[in-house]
């Protein structure tokens, strides 16, 4: 029996965290700012020094959450393999699943690009037919030609036993 | 000698701002434990063409979050501190 290698592999477009990316350095100047507040002379009220641990512990909460989310996205991954396409999607902390799809299962292979945002960012969807089964969308695929063409010569050298 | 209602306010404040740092500290180290655990066990070599902007290394956000959490940990203390002083000395 031949041995499983690894012929491709790729994470989701950057689209994906952008959000993140933008939100997290904001997050870090709330925290300073809410920090200088603290630290100003002006007396603070009991319901004052509520709302501001209120406003410490979400901001903690947030810019936990924004770095964990940035390293879910760099774990999760979708390999090529000689026998299947795996798309793993795990976090650091409380998600693991994988997805595994035999290639000889799958049929057909379409690519889809479509709207001004993804031609501009260079992104787009792969979508598996299976037989007897529901197609199945792998999204945000960064250079989808690429990866469309990779796909298809991965599926072209299939040996069918 | 008793202490001013302001004075008990933010030693209050003191107490659950070290809390929050240390639960954010252990998150933290957890956090980047489980994470180095599961890249060595399936370690795939990064390029140009897997990388988001072709260059963001996951090791520069992992440098980010350690300082962030070391910085944020340290100015809180800074900050909580020299207010817990002004108070006293007031």
């Amino acid at each position: 029996m031949d041995e499983e290698v690894v012929l491709s592999y790729f994470h989701r477009h950057w689209i994906q965290i952008f959000p993140v990316l933008v939100l997290m350095p904001l997050s870090c100047v709330a925290y300073i700012l809410v920090l200088l507040y603290v630290s100003s002379p002006t007396s603070h009220t009991i319901l004052g020094i509520s709302f501001l641990s209120l406003g410490l512990l979400f901001l903690t909460v947030l810019i936990h959450h924004q770095f964990l989310s940035v390293f879910r996205y760099y774990l999760s991954t979708v390999i090529a393999t000689n026998m299947r396409i795996v798309i793993l999607d795990k976090s650091v902390f409380f998600k693991d699943s994988m997805i595994a799809i035999d290639l000889n299962k799958i049929q057909d292979i379409q690519r889809r690009q479509t709207g001004l945002f993804q031609h501009a960012f260079g992104f787009g969807s792969i979508r598996l037919t299976l037989a007897g089964g529901e197609p199945f969308e792998i999204t945000l695929v960064p250079q989808s030609d690429f990866q469309f063409k990779k796909l298809n010569e991965i599926k072209s050298h299939l040996v069918v036993p | 000698m008793e202490e001013s209602p302001d004075q008990i306010r933010m030693t209050w404040f003191f107490w659950l701002l070290l809390g929050v740092e240390i639960v954010s500290a252990a998150v933290c180290f957890w956090g980047l434990k489980r994470l180095y655990h599961y890249i060595r066990r399936y370690r795939f070599d990064e390029s140009v063409y897997t990388l988001p902007f072709g260059f963001m290394h996951l090791r520069y956000f992992v440098y980010f979050y350690v300082t962030t959490v070391l910085l944020a940990g340290a100015t809180g203390f800074i900050f909580v501190l020299s207010l817990l002083n002004h108070d006293l000395a007031a």
